[in-house]
């Protein structure tokens, strides 16, 4: 395994980022940050975040992080009809640094703390997740305690309670 | 043709798209909504998930929202109107009508395959669902999970003083 903790860096993208130095398996994954990432990040349409080599400028994997509702059919005998959230959607981590886990170690955690930030001064309750279907990712998830509200044909969908 | 169809000002508005005309007292844009209605009614090319109008006018079913559209085609101007009509969602205005079109068939398929990719920034929870969150939220996260997010708060700070440093060039 590389030993690359002290290389990582996690911080917004900008237009000096080398966007060609990642590329990951989803070809999807690779468009999206090529072409949509930094317009996607100046108009405020999700915020995305690279996890970077300092020391040789490697993209080593991003996420974007969006705010996000649930609509709580019947909610309202419990008072809540709409639920503010956080969400994590796109993931990708770059093929020559897969398998080091870094999702678990850097991005959920590092998106945790994004979180705690934004709920001391905006309505946020919940971190939702999209975990592909197959990603062993979700295993690990559930283990530390999040909960998997939906399973669609292509994604599990996890949440964290922000309240603490 | 932006021009013309100077109804992009109001984009997100509800209503009918007839009385949203019938407000307007453009007169060019009385002498398009004739037409334009009428096409609206009765669209010539049905193509799943698009109708063409004419060639630059799109009427889009489904549940694409305009930041989806925003997202795939950020060099295309459009306009998104609520006619209040089921699976209505969306025109979209183009001068370049048959690009355009490849791009929605394209646009379609993609969404069709990846639909959770889209960051649709909004679910919703049924009956059942809503029930089994509102008992967690009532109980609050768990211990385990609490010990998680103090952890991950620790991580998210030492990053950020990192990555002052690293602006300051000390690392």
């Amino acid at each position: 395994m590389i030993d690359i903790e002290n290389d990582i860096l996690i911080r917004e993208i900008d237009e000096e980022c080398n966007l060609k130095s990642f590329k990951c398996k989803k070809d999807i994954v690779n468009k999206f940050f090529y072409k949509k990432s930094i317009f996607n990040n100046k108009n405020l349409l999700s915020k995305v975040y690279i996890i970077e080599n300092i020391r040789n400028k490697d993209i080593i994997g991003y996420f974007t992080l969006s705010t996000y509702r649930l609509n709580l059919e019947h909610g309202k005998k419990y008072g809540i009809q709409k639920l503010p959230a956080i969400l994590l959607g796109r993931m990708g981590i770059d093929n020559n640094y897969r398998g080091l886990r870094l999702t678990e170690t850097h991005i959920i955690p590092y998106t945790v703390g994004v979180c705690d930030d934004v709920k001391q001064n905006v309505g946020c309750r919940l971190l939702i997740a999209e975990i592909e279907r197959g990603d062993q990712l979700k295993d690990y998830l559930l283990e530390i305690g999040m909960n998997e509200e939906r399973i669609t044909k292509s994604h599990h969908i996890l949440s964290v309670d922000l309240l603490t | 043709m932006f021009d013309k169809l100077s109804f992009t000002d109001n984009i997100g508005n509800r209503g009918n798209i007839r009385s949203h005309f019938q407000q307007t007292n453009s007169s060019s844009l009385e002498r398009d909504t004739s037409s334009l209605t009428s096409s609206f009614l009765e669209p010539p090319e049905n193509l799943g998930l698009a109708n063409i109008i004419n060639n630059s006018v799109f009427r889009i079913f489904s549940n694409i929202n305009r930041e989806k559209i925003k997202v795939l085609l950020p060099e295309v101007e459009f306009s998104v109107t609520n006619f209040g009509q089921k699976g209505i969602d969306l025109v979209i205005l183009s001068e370049t009508g048959k690009w355009m079109l490849l791009e929605i068939k394209s646009l379609k398929k993609t969404y069709l395959e990846q639909e959770s990719l889209f960051e649709d920034y909004e679910l919703t929870f049924n009956k059942k669902e809503t029930k089994r969150l509102i008992k967690r939220l009532k109980e609050g996260p768990s211990d385990e999970m609490k010990r998680f997010i103090e952890d991950s708060i620790k991580f998210y700070k030492q990053m950020k003083k990192k990555e002052e440093l690293y602006k300051q060039g000390k690392l």
